[in-house]
């Protein structure tokens, strides 16, 4: 059994303003570079799955692929238009739509043990699944925050 | 259907397990009911559950994976669509607009309004359990998990929709829960309202939904908070809720011309408030205090007062349609895996709708009812969240985790079937633990009483736990030692079979009769195996149990850091006479030196699949033969050795007991004599 060694992380953004915190993350957008008038980005959520490979659980390598290249174009170099919670709404319905065939997915065992008597046995998960549902509260939570934006990496 | 029984959220996993293994399906469809406002017999599906236990692990069995799925959310519940569902909801509570009576005026608009809203009530109790998450303000989450302490004053909103659940799985102990009595109180008005139309039998359906799904899913997170979590919820002092004692009744004629009394709901959020603030005077200056809501206008009062605020849309079941719900998802702060077992959701659903239900395609069910017109409640249920639950199928003799019902057979051919082929622990078979000693007292006392209640054979196994005794009645009914009756041990004509074979130390007999329980059939298969790693396989639970039953029946050995050795060859007094000289020469390297006798009869279980009692026997009789010869000499057992020991069955008084025999004292030779070593010299030598 192997598990993703590739980090996974989602971010939300959003432009940073007077009352932000001391001590949070700040991204310089490219659009900021070409147009320092624009503000800089504050950090507001960070997200990383542990010990799952989150692309484990769909079957097809197209399906796969698909999802994975669509959310990993919220790329943080890309400029802020193309990281808009709207576009990533759309790399979310993709990775839904790997859902909705129960053939089109399955459960993979995960990093974490489960301590069970004396014997362990592995958590299980169906990863796709998880990391939809998740990926859509963050969307659903974030959605409406003024020029909020995504980065993957 | 059977009878109710009463059985904990914890407990349920075995029962759902077994009913799975006997049913043979991981698919089955989720349903709830209300008893006054569904017409007859009618159930709302709700969905399918499909459990992905996946393969079983080498050393367990499918009962064991498929109680690890339920227990550790290896589950998906697929949501139906909202028309689907609405229509179907409907149709149950006589509000459809093809119905008669009533038709199209405001009071069916009124209920079937309400009933839209209970609907609600779904995605609230997935959302109490962590199935999924409330939608919070982005300035809420922006703020989790917090960095300090901060209390949360919860209100009765966020009680109901499961913000409170949220920040108690999510945010404790950083987070300090605060649970204003108003909000108990809010609760209880709810509940009582709600006790009324479902005494009188109200013909409000939508109404007795709505105010059922509200008043008892919040009434069972407090009390699931309160009891089943290890979460601290602060309490003030006495009178620390500020203007609780204004709606208490008073005599005061002003009181009474302005309604206090009456809960307002704008009051209420008042007084949740001035909770709120209360603390906040009562803390230190710098130390956080929000409230938790999901009701806007308390949400804007707050904000206008200053206070922080945690807020969140109070979910719809919209939201949920169509979706696939796992059992196990994603921490939202630390990305770690978590899981709702199954039964956290069914019992969850159960007390908000008043009963749910999970069935087979073949019709096969199991019920989980929290309240009926004949059904009592004591405060006990609460403590240990016990629900009752019925089966449309016979249950197991005694409900705990380790029952493990075999299939309805006839005659023989069940157990012939796990008999034969290859081994495979994978195979629905259960594996019990228990105590060979104590396994005898519990069949003598059946043989003698013919039937044993379930606390006189706790008595006997000298234990307080109905799972370790299930694991007793789950090993005798498995190989048809009693009878299949519920809440006791009932003779079978095979008890005395057993005893008998028992007493006279029969061992044939013995090795057949326990070969009938076919988990104790795939042990000694699985120690036949020559593979390596082979013995891994076999359950830790059952190993030591297993191991003792097979040495006293003459079917295997166990020797120390090695393995067991299955003990099936019982040769004619001519060929043990060969393997006897065998296995001395190649301990004595051709000498006629003395050997240890543990040693020697180690030896020919080892390589001759001859059992220590076999080799007593034969050995006798090669001797009286006059094919060998054999001396002993005694001295002080090495202590390295103490661990090299056999069970054997003795029987005193017409009794048989479980004697430890150490196989390097000699004792097992000439009972009574150290014969530690031993020299052979063949005939004519």
């Amino acid at each position: 059994m192997s598990f993703d060694s590739k980090p996974f992380k989602v971010t939300v953004w959003q432009p940073i303003s007077s009352g932000s915190r001391v001590g949070v993350n700040f991204r310089v957008p490219k659009s900021a570079v070409e147009q320092p008038a624009l503000s800089l980005q504050e950090q507001i959520y960070s997200w990383e799955p542990k010990g799952v490979d989150v692309w484990g659980s769909i079957k097809a390598v197209e399906d796969m692929v698909q999802v994975r290249d669509l959310l990993l174009e919220f790329d943080p170099s890309r400029p802020d238009s193309d990281l808009g919670l709207d576009k990533f709404k759309r790399a979310i319905d993709r990775l839904g739509e790997t859902l909705d065939s129960e053939l089109r997915t399955d459960w993979t065992e995960a990093e974490e043990i489960i301590d069970l008597n004396e014997d362990g046995t592995n958590f299980r998960t169906n990863s796709a699944a998880a990391l939809y549902n998740h990926l859509k509260w963050i969307h659903e939570v974030f959605k409406d925050v003024p020029n909020a934006s995504v980065t993957v990496r | 259907m059977n009878e109710f029984t009463l059985i904990s959220r914890q407990q349920s996993s075995g029962l759902l397990a077994d009913l799975l293994l006997a049913w043979s399906e991981t698919t089955l469809t989720l349903a709830v009911r209300e008893d006054t406002a569904f017409r007859g017999n009618g159930w709302l599906d709700i969905g399918s559950i499909i459990l992905k236990p996946g393969a079983a692990e080498p050393n367990t069995d499918n009962r064991s994976t498929l109680a690890s799925a339920i227990q550790f959310g290896f589950y998906e519940w697929r949501c139906p669509s909202e028309e689907n569902l609405s229509s179907a909801l409907f149709d149950l509570t006589g509000l459809s607009q093809n119905d008669e009576g009533k038709k199209n005026d405001d009071s069916k608009k009124d209920q079937r309004s309400k009933a839209l809203r209970s609907l609600d009530a779904l995605a609230a109790a997935a959302c109490r359990v962590g199935l999924i998450h409330p939608i919070f303000d982005p300035n809420a989450v922006s703020l989790m998990p917090f960095r300090r302490p901060t209390t949360v004053v919860s209100d009765t909103s966020a009680i109901i929709q499961g913000g409170l659940d949220f920040v108690v799985r999510f945010l404790y102990p950083m987070a300090r829960i605060k649970v204003p009595a108003i909000a108990h109180m809010e609760l209880l008005n709810a509940s009582d309202r709600f006790l009324i139309l479902y005494r009188k039998q109200s013909q409000s359906a939508g109404t007795v939904l709505l105010d059922h799904t509200m008043s008892q899913g919040g009434q069972r997170a407090l009390l699931r908070l309160e009891l089943q979590t290890e979460t601290e919820i602060e309490r003030g002092r006495l009178g620390a809720d500020p203007l609780r004692g204004v709606v208490h009744p008073g005599s005061d004629p002003e009181d009474k011309a302005l309604g206090l009394s009456v809960i307002q709901r704008s009051f209420a959020d008042r007084l949740i408030f001035e909770t709120a603030r209360q603390h906040v005077r009562e803390s230190s200056p710098d130390h956080p205090v929000s409230i938790l809501t999901c009701d806007q206008g308390l949400a804007r009062m707050t904000m206008a007062e200053g206070m922080p605020l945690l807020y969140f849309d109070a979910l719809k079941f919209s939201s949920m349609c169509g979706r696939l719900i796992t059992g196990t998802s994603f921490n939202p702060f630390t990305g770690k895996l978590y899981a709702v077992p199954l039964s956290s959701l069914l019992w969850e659903l159960s007390v908000t709708y008043g009963a749910a239900r999970l069935t087979t395609k073949g019709g096969d069910s199991v019920e989980i009812v929290a309240m009926g017109t004949d059904l009592s409640w004591k405060p006990h249920h609460a403590d240990d969240d016990l629900l009752r639950v019925r089966t449309g199928k016979a249950m197991p003799i005694i409900r705990g985790p380790s029952i493990t019902p075999q299939p309805k057979r006839s005659g023989r051919s069940g157990q012939q079937d796990h008999a034969e082929g290859a081994p495979k622990l994978s195979r629905p078979v259960g594996f019990y633990r228990f105590s060979l000693s104590k396994m005898l007292v519990l069949i003598e006392q059946i043989v003698e009483k013919e039937t044993i209640p379930e606390a006189k054979a706790l008595e006997l196994i000298d234990s307080t736990s109905k799972s370790q005794i299930a694991d007793y009645g789950g090993f005798l009914l498995a190989g048809g030692f009693i009878a299949d009756e519920a809440g006791s041990f009932l003779k079978a004509e095979s008890t005395d079979e057993l005893w008998r074979a028992l007493r006279m130390s029969k061992l044939a007999s013995l090795g057949e009769l326990f070969q009938r329980v076919p988990s104790f059939s795939l042990f000694i298969k699985t120690i036949e195996a020559t593979e390596p790693g082979e013995q891994a396989r076999i359950p830790e639970r059952s190993r030591s149990a297993y191991t003792s039953l097979a040495e006293i029946a003459g079917l295997a050995m166990h020797i120390p850091d090695d393995r067991i050795y299955r003990t099936a060859n019982n040769p004619l007094p001519s060929s043990f006479a060969d393997l006897a000289w065998r296995a001395y020469a190649e301990l004595s390297h051709g000498t006629d030196e003395f050997v240890l006798t543990g040693a020697w009869l180690e030896e020919l279980g080892r390589h001759h699949g001859v059992h220590p009692l076999v080799a007593r026997d034969r050995l006798q009789e090669a001797r009286t033969s006059g094919l060998l010869e054999r001396y002993t000499e005694g001295s002080t057992p090495e202590t390295r050795y103490s661990r090299h020991t056999l069970d054997t069955l003795v029987v005193s008084d017409g009794v048989p007991r479980v004697r430890r025999i150490g196989l390097y004292e000699g004792d097992l030779l000439l009972p009574g004599k150290g014969s530690v070593s031993l020299k052979l010299r063949k005939a004519g030598q």
